[in-house]
């Protein structure tokens, strides 16, 4: 990635768009700290942390979900929440009480899976339940840690169209916590329709920006980008 | 699997008390057990007591944690050194002293070691603790006014516990290293099952999830290392009182080796596998020693390729299996929780 | 003066050795990602098949050929045998090769018993050179010219060749040579028999330098782990640096300091991981 500059404000939704290998995930693994950035700086509510590491930056509030699955496939639903609810607390080092016995902790893991309608699936195996269900549960984990922004790897990713429009409506809830999220894609209409605002990568480069409405409309732009003609 | 999704988390008192059954089982087995045979074979079971202590420290790194250590006995041997030596050179009689003084320095070296050994992962781990196991076992060979070389410390006596008026006997002693080991058990199935626990199986399956989380995952592994070594420096010591005598070998691969193969054979996801493991190997060593004493490795390298190829999963696994289909009849086994 | 080139001369043949032991390690672990603990034992293998030639009255190089061959031979076995079916899989690839390290170590105990073996260098090779007033093995000297001639070898074919260049496409991406048409299980095959032939190679000529125990497998993959972290894994050039490092503290420890040379190797690794875990040549490890 070379030359990418943009911000994000709270309550603020934005897109990132790009084909295959145009670097957003690499981004995304900058911005997260899983690489370390060679030249620039990042900025999370004016703090520097370019050079901390991905879990203290988790700890400053930012919280991302990944392209491929990486759940604990072999755990139930309500196990896999566990970690997340734990890790802001000291409660996650504690090493002589069992993890069942945290009530709280667990009032807020059923809250957090009742918003993606997955209390009723808790005891199920993740491995289990349907990909669909597994994007949402990974949103959900990302969410457990209170997140002050939200990093979107993909969330629409290899799912049929009616859970894509679930997973939109979750991205709306989000918006109503007013968690400003980053959102890569490779599927514009979603991203459109879900972002305030939209980058278009290329090979590493940010080569067009713009709100989705205007995109709408510079009919160029979307030839050229987004191998989409007419309206 | 599945289909059982709105069973309250709670589980009932009769649930309670069928989980809670083998445990009453294997509990009766290994107090009755000692009681009704001779004398070799209550040492027997002594020695699989103390392995099963052993290999458990191992399951918490490598099947709860993901590290594959192939210099565990390193943990092993200074524990059962520095109780040696603490008890023949310096005279240090109570148990109560020279006890916590051998597993302090255990904890101190995996403090240590950790730090190198957790600066690669994966394939260099294992070979980096292979290499560290290999540097204990040389200070035990060449720091003879210390260790007495390869010819081992001698004559260490059992534990003084400052009871008076009593006398050991071996029923007494593998009573003594049976209750170690419960307490060890329940000391360890707290960790594996508390948020502690549950992060350290986050960081063996998803460490870059965790990390993303906000987990220092570094510091679990470092944690769980040492946490490891202390156990099996606890088994270590038990072993020199067991035995009276502490050899340089009781620190080399061959034992880290040995070890590994209980928990596989027991089963890297079973808590109680490795118990399993211990019971088998020591059994099989016992009968090595009887029919063909210098085949024994070739024999222990059989299994190790027999254990591999063909018995993934482990002992322990079919034996859930098997308990949960007494339990529920046929049909609804649900899926096995790898805790 | 002269006793210390002499040192260091000892330390550059000791590194050779090392050098083409580390490198079939290095082959498989690097390119394969294959961790194979046998490869101490194929050095045994090597070097014991070597004695045998030679004490059966055979000709040093037909020794050398042959023990290396054998070691070559049985890695294709191990390969297809068992390897092949847990590819990925490095627990299991630990314990598998772990356990036939159990059973190599107690056939040669078997066969050969619990004593060192050593050969006499061929008599071509039996002369001593004169270092300042001190003689010095030609053998050794030997030992370094096969040494280089191996690296300018193994740093062409793998470096600059289309060979190499479809081995190291093959160990990054599975897929794309599978798509050229490329018979991927051949190349494992071929691959992992050639780490375990220079396995035996190095044993072969070995065994007029040092003494052969059957409990020497262990000892030897660790120097040849530890060529591998100095030198960073699946360099040709890193491998003999690392394997020249090595080799020349190991013998100026021997020298210098005989009551602590068994930990110097150990603590060059330790200080190697906490201050530069890539390694010399600055390789990540995976």
């Amino acid at each position: 990635m070379q030359d990418v500059s943009f911000s994000v404000e709270i309550g603020e939704k934005l897109a990132i768009i790009g084909p295959n290998g145009a670097g957003k995930t690499t981004l995304f693994n900058l911005l997260n700290g899983q690489f370390k950035a060679s030249d620039g700086r990042i900025y999370l509510f004016n703090q520097d942390i370019t050079n901390i590491s991905t879990q203290r930056r988790a700890h400053l509030g930012q919280a991302r979900s990944f392209q491929m699955n990486t759940l604990f496939p072999t755990l139930t639903v309500l196990d896999n929440m566990q970690p997340a609810v734990h890790v802001l607390k000291p409660s996650r080092f504690h090493m002589f009480r069992s993890i069942t016995s945290y009530d709280d902790h667990i009032t807020k893991a059923q809250k957090l899976l009742e918003t993606m309608a997955l209390w009723e699936k808790r005891e199920d195996l993740a491995q289990d339940i349907s990909y669909g269900e597994q994007r949402k549960l990974e949103i959900a984990f990302s969410l457990a840690s209170e997140p002050k922004l939200m990093l979107l790897d993909e969330p629409s990713e290899g799912l049929a169209p009616i859970i894509v429009k679930e997973v939109g409506k979750v991205i709306n809830r989000l918006k109503k916590r007013r968690i400003p999220i980053l959102l890569v894609e490779q599927n514009p209409p979603f991203a459109l329709k879900a972002a305030d605002y939209v980058y278009i990568t290329s090979k590493g480069l940010i080569v067009y920006e713009s709100t989705p409405d205007e995109l709408k409309d510079d009919v160029e732009a979307k030839g050229k980008y987004l191998g989409v003609t007419g309206r | 699997m599945g289909g059982i999704a709105l069973e309250p988390i709670k589980r009932s008192s009769q649930e309670q008390l069928v989980r809670l059954l083998p445990y009453i089982f294997g509990l009766l087995l290994f107090t009755m057990f000692p009681l009704l045979v001779p004398t070799y074979l209550q040492t027997m079971i002594t020695k699989v007591f103390v392995f099963a202590i052993f290999a458990m420290s191992l399951n918490l790194i490598w099947g709860y944690t993901g590290l594959t250590s192939l210099g565990h006995a390193a943990y092993f041997g200074i524990g059962g050194y520095v109780y040696a030596i603490l008890v023949t050179r310096y005279g240090i009689e109570s148990f109560w002293v020279s006890g916590p003084l051998s597993i302090l320095a255990t904890g101190l070296v995996a403090a240590a070691f950790g730090i190198v050994a957790l600066r690669v992962t994966g394939v260099y781990f294992l070979l980096v603790t292979l290499a560290l196991g290999r540097l204990v076992y040389y200070v035990a060979v060449k720091w003879r006014s210390m260790t007495q070389g390869s010819d081992g410390i001698i004559g260490i006596a059992l534990p003084n516990l400052g009871l008076p008026g009593f006398t050991w006997n071996a029923t007494y002693f593998c009573f003594f290293v049976l209750f170690v080991l419960i307490i060890c058990y329940i000391l360890l199935y707290l960790i594996v099952k508390s948020p502690f626990g549950y992060a350290l199986q986050g960081v063996r399956d998803q460490e870059p999830r965790m990390r993303c989380l906000g987990y220092n995952t570094w510091l679990y592994k470092y944690i769980a290392f040492i946490i490891a070594g202390i156990f099996a420096g606890i088994a270590g010591m038990l072993f020199s009182q067991y035995l009276g005598v502490f050899h340089p070998d009781h620190t080399g691969v061959a034992m880290s080796t040995v070890v590994l193969l209980m928990v596989i054979i027991g089963g890297t996801r079973m808590f109680f596998g490795p118990i399993i493991g211990a019971i088998v190997i020591v059994l099989l060593e016992y009968f090595a020693s009887l029919y063909m004493p210098a085949r024994w490795p070739m024999l222990l390298g059989a299994v190790f390729v027999i254990a591999v190829m063909f018995l993934r999963g482990g002992i322990g696994i079919h034996l859930v299996r098997l308990w949960e289909k007494v339990i529920n009849g046929y049909g609804s086994v649900k899926g096995c929780v790898p805790l | 003066m002269s006793l210390m080139a002499i040192h260091l001369l000892n330390g550059i043949s000791f590194g050779m050795i090392l050098f083409l032991l580390s490198m079939g390690f290095s082959l498989t672990l690097g390119l394969m990602g294959i961790l194979n603990l046998t490869h101490g034992a194929m050095f045994m293998v090597g070097g014991f098949i070597g004695y045998t030639v030679v004490g059966a009255g055979g000709n040093f190089l037909v020794a050398v050929l042959s023990g290396s061959i054998a070691a070559g031979l049985i890695g294709l076995v191990i390969e297809r045998l068992f390897l092949r079916r847990i590819y990925n899989r490095l627990d299991d690839q630990v314990l598998l090769t772990l356990g036939l390290v159990y059973i190599f170590e107690n056939v040669i105990l078997w066969i050969y018993g619990g004593h060192g073996r050593m050969t006499n260098p061929p008599p071509f090779m039996a002369f001593t050179v004169d270092i300042g007033g001190r003689s010095f093995p030609g053998y050794r000297l030997g030992v370094i010219a096969v040494g280089l001639i191996a690296f300018i070898g193994l740093w062409w074919l793998i470096d600059r060749t289309r060979i190499g260049a479809i081995v190291r496409a093959g160990m990054d991406d599975n897929e794309m040579t599978r798509g050229l048409g490329i018979n991927h299980e051949l190349i494992y095959g071929a691959v992992f028999a050639l780490g375990a032939f220079a396995g035996g190679f190095s044993g072969a000529i070995g065994t007029p330098m040092m003494s052969f125990i059957f409990s020497m497998p262990m000892e030897v993959l660790l120097y040849a782990l530890i060529v591998v972290v100095v030198g960073g894994p699946g360099s040709v050039l890193g491998t003999l640096i690392g394997a020249l490092v090595i080799g020349m503290i190991d013998a100026l420890g021997k020298a210098f300091i005989p009551d602590l040379a068994s930990f110097t190797i150990y603590i060059v690794l330790i200080i190697m991981l906490l201050f530069r875990p890539t390694g010399l040549m600055g390789r990540t490890m995976a």
